[in-house]
Order: structure tokens, then C-alpha cells, then sequence
């Protein structure tokens, strides 16, 4: 694979700066990330941290860059030839990404093209930072399509049809939970969080095979099918946390015994089922 | 009254009272842990008119609560924050130009005012919305280091979301 691409290159990488990575990075899909911040298809990439490297260790190299800079200076724009710092020089790239991490899609988008270190930044925010995918009322089909193609790491979706902030379309064009996840398919096996509230819960087992690496889910405010439970338990292995708040009549999808005390019922339930469902280590209730 | 004092890169001491200075989270830890009338605090990347504007807000905001219960944030959590809605009076106060409020976003970012650098942030997305790359460019006088061809390598890996209304 790697002889037929020419323009990827393999890099010897240092263990310190592996561990400040997986810091940065966090430990879901570490070596996937890893992989593909040093062997990006995007040879821009791969070139700018051959460019940093060599910046640091060599003075001529830093004079040939300066003549490139130069160079490339004068490839743009004829009045873009800039002689005074850059505004964003004295910034570090915390606080920069800081700012950036506030923009919206089609901003980030826009931004690659300001400079190179504005690029890095921003790809490093589309690819790499944890994104909350909310839906809502008023949420367009497309949107929800463009966000899942732009950002390869959606670790949290949240499905609100109770609150919208300005409601511009009637309640019968908000989407159903198997339009969501239907059109995210193949975006969603890095789903850890899933928070469902106010909406039609009948395609809850047809989901259950998309979000393989579930860890927490909240239901609220809907209402369950009755063999609930089981298909979600099965197919998300990693699931550690259900949270149910204001679910209709949660006794018989559950198959609960009715008690005063939400909290013993919970506990009993599970300490009956120990071991078919090992990592799951406890329900939440919320009554109403 | 206890005050505190601060000292800016260009070698002005502004005097502020604690009740003032205690906004500032950098501030507001170290009183807990080092209970003190008088101490001065060395700010070495604000200057002395950044200062007094960040100075300014945080007297007008000493006394709100949500100031008082602003925690460190996830960027899950921020990236769910997304309403650019800002206090009318931070509108006002913060219609400066835009090196000043970078100025004003950095000092916010020193002393952790995370309000203060929440707005700064959303003014600044306020003053680049609807402009180009080329826009945003000149607005930020960033040097632009890539040649036409990563230009047009950069335009073509997402030129789906230029046909995107």
C-alpha cells in the first residue's frame, strides 16, 4: 500500500511526543489518530512537521525557509505582501484554538486557507477534538449529513424534539430517530454518548447495530417499546450508564416490579443479571 | 478593604479591590490558597490599557452569580455552547477595534475570565462572519504562506461544502 503512494512518507516518531499525542488526543481510536497525523494522503501535512522539525535543528535551514517564505510571499495575492508580525504571532495555539473552537462549519472551512498554522489548527479541531452532533426540531436532513462527512469523530449526538430556540418549521417535518440514523450510518461507531429526548422511540433496536461503542445513553421524556432493553444491552458492549428521565410507564419496559423506592428496584434488577451483562454497572431512574 | 494589586507589562500598577480582582480565577485560587490583605500580581502579556478595560467589565460583573459559578468547561460542553446571544452592555463595551480586543481576549485568557473571553470570542466571530479566507486574511494580517497550488489543494478537499447553502 504504501509503495504505490509516493507521496506519503514514514516517520520515526519520539515516545515523549507519542505520549503528549495520546494526551492531547485522548485515548479513543489513539493509533488510528496516530496513524493518521503522520501518514495524511494530504502531503501538506506530512510537510509541515518535516518543515517544524527542521526549523528547529538547523540554522541554515531556517535562512532557506525564510528565502521560501519569500517566495511564496510573492506567489499570493500582489497586495497581500506583509512586512509588519501577524496579529495572531503572539498568540499561542491554545488560545487560538480556543477562539477557533467557537466557529461554525463553513468558518473552520474558510479558515485552512488563511495560513499555515491556521490550517493545522483547525484541522487538528475538525479531526481530532471530540464534536457534540445536537439535533433538533429544526435541524435540516442536510445539516446533519454535511456535519457527519466533515467531522470523522462525532462523540456525542443528541436527538432534542422538546426544545427548539426559535421553532421555524411545523412539528411534523422534525426528524425521526431512524432518519437520524439513517443517514449517519457509518459516522456513528464513535458514538459514546447518546441523549434521546422527546422523540419517537420505535426504531431503538434498528439503532442499536450503528452504536457499537455506546458507553452512556439518556432517554427522556418518550415512550419504550416493551423488549427494550435487551437488543441495546447486546449490541453495546461498552455500555456502563442508562439514564431514563420522564419515560412513559418505564415498569413494564423494563419489567419492573413496582416500589416506592426507585433506587432498590434498580439495584435488585441488575444484581439478578450479573452475568449477561457485565459492564453494565447501573440504571438511573429519574420519576415523573 | 483589602486591594490587590496588579502590575502590566509596561510598568503600571493598578490598584483593585479584592471583591473586584476576584473574578479573575487565577486571582480567585490563589487568596484560597494563600490568604492575603495586600499582594501584587505581575501581568507580563497585558499592558496597561488592556488592563484597565478588563478592569472596567470586571467591576460591572463583580457581583453577578454566574460569574461566581463558572466552572472549566469540557470542549464538549463548550461545543454545545453555541448561542451568540451576548449581554447588551458587553456588546457595547467590547465595540472596539479588533487589535484591542485580541489584546483584551489575551488578558482574559492570563487571568482566566472565562465570560470576558467567551464574549471576546464571540465578537470576533461576529466581526469575520460572512467574510472570505482572503477577508479574514487582511482582517487578521496573517501572513499568507501557502502557494496557489496548496491553495487550490485546500479548496479542493472539502469543495463539497462550497456547493453547501
Amino acid at each position: 500500500k504504501f509503495r504505490r503512494n509516493t507521496t506519503w512518507s514514514v516517520k520515526l516518531v519520539p515516545l515523549e511526543e507519542i505520549e503528549f499525542l495520546r494526551e492531547q488526543i485522548g485515548q479513543i481510536h489513539f493509533v488510528d489518530d496516530l496513524f493518521k497525523y503522520f501518514l495524511d494522503t494530504d502531503d501538506l501535512h506530512v510537510a509541515d512537521l518535516e518543515k517544524d522539525e527542521k526549523e528547529r535543528c538547523s540554522d541554515e535551514m531556517k535562512k532557506r525557509d525564510v528565502l521560501d517564505y519569500t517566495e511564496k510571499n510573492l506567489n499570493c495575492e500582489k497586495d497581500e505582501i506583509i512586512e509588519e508580525a501577524s496579529t495572531l504571532d503572539r498568540f499561542p495555539d491554545e488560545v487560538l484554538m480556543k477562539i477557533i473552537s467557537y466557529l461554525p462549519v463553513r468558518d473552520l472551512i474558510l479558515l485552512r486557507a488563511v495560513s499555515r498554522r491556521l490550517k493545522r489548527l483547525t484541522e487538528f479541531i475538525i479531526t481530532r477534538i471530540p464534536k457534540t452532533l445536537v439535533v433538533t426540531k429544526d435541524t435540516l436532513i442536510h445539516s446533519i449529513m454535511y456535519t457527519g462527512m466533515l467531522f470523522p469523530n462525532i462523540c456525542t449526538l443528541v436527538i432534542d424534539n422538546e426544545q427548539s430556540a426559535v421553532s421555524t418549521s411545523p412539528p411534523s417535518l422534525s426528524l425521526k430517530l431512524a432518519d437520524v440514523f439513517g443517514v449517519m450510518k457509518g459516522k456513528l461507531n464513535t458514538i459514546k454518548r447518546l441523549i434521546i429526548r422527546g422523540n419517537d422511540y420505535s426504531y431503538g433496536d434498528g439503532m442499536c447495530k450503528y452504536i457499537k461503542s455506546l458507553e452512556t445513553l439518556k432517554l427522556e421524556s418518550l415512550e419504550l417499546p416493551n423488549p427494550f432493553l435487551n437488543p441495546i444491552l447486546n449490541s453495546c458492549k461498552q455500555l456502563r450508564k442508562i439514564t431514563f428521565k420522564r419515560v412513559i410507564d418505564i415498569y413494564s419496559s423494563l419489567k419492573l416490579p413496582r416500589e416506592k423506592d426507585d433506587r432498590i428496584v434498580y439495584a435488585f434488577y441488575i444484581a439478578r443479571r450479573p452475568r449477561r451483562w457485565p459492564k453494565t454497572e447501573y440504571l438511573l431512574f429519574a420519576r415523573g | 478593604m483589602s486591594a490587590i494589586k496588579f502590575e502590566t507589562s509596561d510598568g503600571f500598577t493598578i490598584q483593585v479591590e479584592r471583591e473586584t480582582a476576584v473574578v479573575s480565577k487565577v486571582v480567585k485560587n490563589f487568596l484560597e490558597y494563600h490568604p492575603t490583605d495586600k499582594c501584587t500580581f505581575h501581568l507580563n502579556c497585558v499592558d496597561n490599557a488592556t488592563l484597565r478595560k478588563v478592569v472596567e467589565w470586571m467591576r460591572h460583573h463583580k457581583d453577578d452569580a454566574y460569574i461566581e459559578t463558572e466552572s472549566d468547561e469540557s470542549d464538549e460542553e463548550r461545543s454545545q455552547d453555541v448561542s451568540i446571544e451576548m449581554d447588551p452592555w458587553d456588546a457595547n463595551f467590547l465595540n472596539e477595534d479588533l487589535f484591542f480586543l485580541l489584546d483584551i481576549l489575551n488578558a482574559a485568557n492570563f487571568m482566566k475570565i472565562k465570560v470576558l473571553f467567551k464574549n471576546c470570542c464571540k465578537k470576533i466571530y461576529l466581526m469575520s462572519k460572512g467574510k472570505s479566507s482572503v477577508e479574514i486574511k487582511r482582517l487578521l494580517k496573517e501572513r499568507c504562506d501557502f502557494t496557489d497550488e496548496d491553495l487550490q489543494r485546500i479548496a479542493n478537499k472539502y469543495e463539497w461544502m462550497a456547493r453547501v447553502n
